[in-house]
């Protein structure tokens, strides 16, 4: 009879031993020192993305890290880190129960964030008891359509006297709610088309006809309008960067202005005031350091900084907005 | 574009790689893409995410020499341990276990490490060129497939499941049914809820897929090397560099397999979602029913190492397509090299290829090159790896397990992803004993989530209209491959019976 795995022998000693010694190994690389709050910062921070790589949170967070870098006080590094998931709720969630020691921010989306309360769900964070560090940015949104396509106006897409099929990554991001308070604006009936993977997936999937126009950051679009894939529809900026396209407020609907996304740094819940201070500055330094506007400038990205107070503030008026048009941002395909 | 600016661009992009630093880099990034190829648990996410702090600051030109030759040569240090331990380096790798252990086992690593490593050269050096060649036509490929066009191809890529279950067929059912429930664990961006978390939010992203088949490849081979005990290989025949250069031969001679492979493989690396690994399954499964001798394939066909070694290089090209053509990440690794993109300032997207041409065509070049170079490095070294097949496994062993935890917690600093590899090596190691094909779970957990997301899209998209599969070009091509693969081995089998029935007994 071979040796089976039942039996002693070679088998149970070596295997345990090895693995013992992997945990043992992990294990130490897990536990962090503590840290004096006065010393901040004294560890690595990580930057945390809760969408993947490629995307404009990816984006503002790559280009943020290295200014806030040097204006840190003492010198650490600010690593990027994506956590995908659940539609940007597992970073959040992360955060929400990391340790209030000033190694962990994340970058947020918001009003995308503040939208499954909105809707009665149960979440795993807690948006008012999370410490607000400052905005970063806000990217207004615009409705465009395939170059191709034969839509040239709001009034086009009204006159098709049918649904219209806009995509987006899932209920829970900021622009499948921009959609919602388009369509119900303009009174347009939608069929939101979630699942895509990201912003890029989405747009690419109106290019190809699957969706009939798509809601996205004027930054984002600007590449695909320059390569003549896309064209502008309408765009919720106060003055339309690209020729030709009208503002939401031309059209009758100045309320809309200013609908984005925007995006806001956390920390976790309970973060001594002191190292809020310290973040709080270095924003305000990075978002003075000319190697970062360059950057933003080449990268079409605006810098829109608030810092702590002032986006609280923010964020509760944006969400207001979407508040309004609750009733169809729940889950589209109940 | 204009072809002359694109031989300006490939002219830029040499000059640079053979600048020392730029040579430097290239070579630097070949030999950390072999190590982490190699080692189980590793693999190139790892090694691009890394490494990618560390370029800030760096010329774009020498970054992408760096990352393209990481990126060439990981699949070709992976083989390296699917050959040797049975134990993939990286996922893609998993179906050169297949038929290259069972060679390293009658003594003849040698040839296949030769087969691979050329297999792997040949295989990427075709993908890249296919690139170049569709370049032109880059938008217009990526618009071709649409989530309905997504489904069928998971679809067929299931459909091979049902014809890789070699001769377990109920077997392979169970395990991909149970790859399947473990594919819909997560979130679901459809419809916005979240499922089988087991109440944590570690598995709301799904199940991490390199812990779990480092643990279901990896580590379960490990158990069971430990069980059996010994060493891996009993003669030290294949020593000797002549077998390498008859496996480098034998790629060759199958020539028709090694096209066959770059071709799945380039293939499936231009769609986004599906992946290296599933390219090498379909790789080596195409290579199966190609072959003449279909019944030697996992007893240590060379066919069987030179197919899914071709894919999984031939990949890297075509993961590129949806890449350059509008900043979609065609596999797991260029997903990570989307952030080195943007660390660079080279915004991901349709205008990249028009505004940055010289530094993606150094990109392009640095892959080519690194298929080359890691082949070469690997045939000379061919015959030392070798000897790891007369190691005591009580030395392997450890070192292996080890070696894979720690590098599967390397990737995201989560010990849930430890947690999982350990038990999904236990379940290996379970399916293992009591004969379960692993092949159909992982083609089902791969492919499952693409499937069930990409049928809610195309049904969203068409309101519901079934028909919507069949009625674009691409999608009811698809189906009818799909029926093809599955009837046509019914129809082989027939054929075959009915030829023994009709010669006379002996």
């Amino acid at each position: 009879m071979q040796n089976t795995v039942l039996t002693s022998g070679p088998f149970g000693p070596v295997l345990a031993k090895a693995v013992i010694a992997a945990a043992v190994g992990a294990v130490t690389m897990t536990s962090p020192a503590p840290v004096r709050a006065a010393d901040y910062p004294s560890k690595n921070i990580e930057f945390v993305i809760p969408f993947s790589a490629g995307g404009g949170f990816d984006r503002t967070v790559r280009l943020w890290s290295p200014a806030l870098e040097r204006a840190l006080p003492h010198k650490v590094q600010v690593l990027p880190t994506n956590v995908p998931g659940a539609g940007g709720r597992k970073a959040l969630a992360m955060i929400m129960r990391a340790k209030p020691d000033g190694t962990k921010i994340a970058i947020a989306n918001m009003p995308g964030a503040a939208l499954p309360e909105m809707t009665g769900e149960k979440i795993e964070y807690d948006l008012d008891k999370m410490t607000w560090i400052a905005r970063l940015g806000a990217e207004p949104y615009m409705v465009a359509v395939p170059a191709k396509s034969s839509i040239k106006s709001v009034a086009d897409l009204k006159k098709l006297n049918r649904t219209i099929k806009i995509p987006s990554t899932d209920y829970g991001s900021t622009a499948f709610a921009a959609g919602v308070v388009f369509g119900e604006t303009m009174g347009l009936k939608l069929n939101q088309l979630t699942g895509y993977k990201g912003t890029n997936d989405y747009i690419v999937a109106t290019i190809r006809g699957d969706a009939d126009a798509c809601v996205a950051p004027v930054s984002t679009l600007a590449k695909f309008i320059k390569s003549g894939d896309m064209r502008g529809l309408v765009t919720f900026e106060d003055k339309s960067t690209f020729e030709g396209v009208p503002t939401i407020a031309s059209l009758g609907h100045p309320e809309l202005t200013g609908l984005a996304v925007e995006r806001y740094v956390l920390a976790p819940p309970k973060t001594p005031a002191n190292i809020v201070k310290v973040l709080s500055a270095a924003f305000a330094k990075a978002s003075t350091d000319p190697q970062l506007i360059e950057a933003t400038e080449k990268a079409k990205e605006e810098i829109a900084y608030l810092d702590a107070d002032a986006a609280k503030a923010q964020a509760e008026k944006s969400i207001k907005i979407y508040e309004k048009h609750k009733k169809l941002m729940g889950r589209p395909n109940d | 574009m204009p072809n002359t600016n694109m031989l300006e661009s490939t002219l830029a992009a040499l000059h640079v790689l053979f600048t020392p630093t730029g040579s430097m880099f290239l070579m630097l990034g070949v030999v950390v893409g072999l190590l982490f190829g190699c080692m189980p648990g590793l693999g190139g996410t790892t090694a691009i995410a890394l490494l990618m702090p560390l370029t800030y600051g760096m010329e774009s030109n020498e970054a992408m020499a760096l990352f393209g030759g990481i990126m060439g040569a990981v699949s070709a240090g992976g083989s390296i341990s699917a050959i040797l331990i049975n134990t993939p380096g990286t996922a893609p790798n998993a179906a050169t276990c297949f038929d290259g252990y069972p060679l390293a086992k009658q003594g003849k690593a040698g040839i296949a490490i030769g087969a691979a490593s050329v297999a792997s050269t040949i295989g990427g050096i075709i993908g890249v060129v296919v690139l170049v060649a569709v370049i032109p036509l880059l938008k217009s490929i990526v618009l071709l497939f649409g989530p309905p066009e997504f489904f069928m191809m998971a679809v067929m890529g299931l459909t091979a499941i049902a014809v890789s279950t070699g001769g377990q067929f109920l077997r392979g059912l169970i395990a991909a049914a149970f790859g399947l429930i473990l594919a819909f664990v997560g979130y679901d961006s459809v419809s916005g809820g979240i499922r089988f978390t087991l109440g944590t939010d570690y598995l709301w992203d799904g199940i991490s897929l390199v812990p779990a088949l480092t643990g279901l490849f990896a580590i379960s081979e490990m158990i069971a090397l430990s069980v059996s005990g010994g060493t891996i290989s009993s003669e030290a025949k294949s020593t000797r560099i002549v077998s390498v250069f008859e496996g480098v031969r034998a790629v060759f001679v199958h020539w028709k397999t090694l096209l066959q492979g770059s071709v799945i493989g380039t293939i499936i690396g231009a769609i986004p979602g599906l992946g290296g690994t599933v390219a090498a399954f379909l790789s080596y499964t195409a290579a199966q029913q190609i072959s003449k001798h279909p019944e030697t394939f996992g007893k240590g066909n060379i066919e069987g190492v030179i197919g899914p070694e071709a894919a999984n290089n031939a990949k890297d090209g075509g993961s590129l397509i949806p890449t350059l053509a509008f900043g979609i990440p065609g596999s797991a690794e260029m997903a990570v090299f989307l952030g080195v993109l943007v660390l660079h300032g080279l915004e991901p997207g349709p205008m990249l290829l028009i505004e940055h041409q010289g530094v993606m065509f150094s990109l392009i070049l640095a892959l080519t090159a690194s298929c080359i170079i890691a082949t070469l490095i690997t045939l000379v070294v061919a015959r030392y790896l070798v000897l790891i097949t007369l190691v005591d496994v009580h030395i392997l062993v450890p070192a292996v397990i080890a070696t894979s935890l720690v590098g599967v917690y390397a990737l995201k600093e989560t010990f849930g992803d430890v947690i999982l590899a350990a038990v999904f090596g236990i379940v290996g190691y379970l399916m293992i004993r009591f004969k379960f094909p692993r092949v159909t779970l992982v083609i089902a957990l791969i492919l499952g989530g693409i499937a069930e997301r990409t049928l809610h899209q195309s049904l969203n998209m068409a309101s519901g209209d079934w028909t919507i599969f069949f009625t674009r070009g691409i999608s009811l091509s698809l189906v009818i491959i799909t029926l093809g693969c599955l009837t046509i081995p019914a129809i082989q089998s027939l054929r075959r019976r009915r030829k023994l029935e009709e010669e006379p007994a002996e």
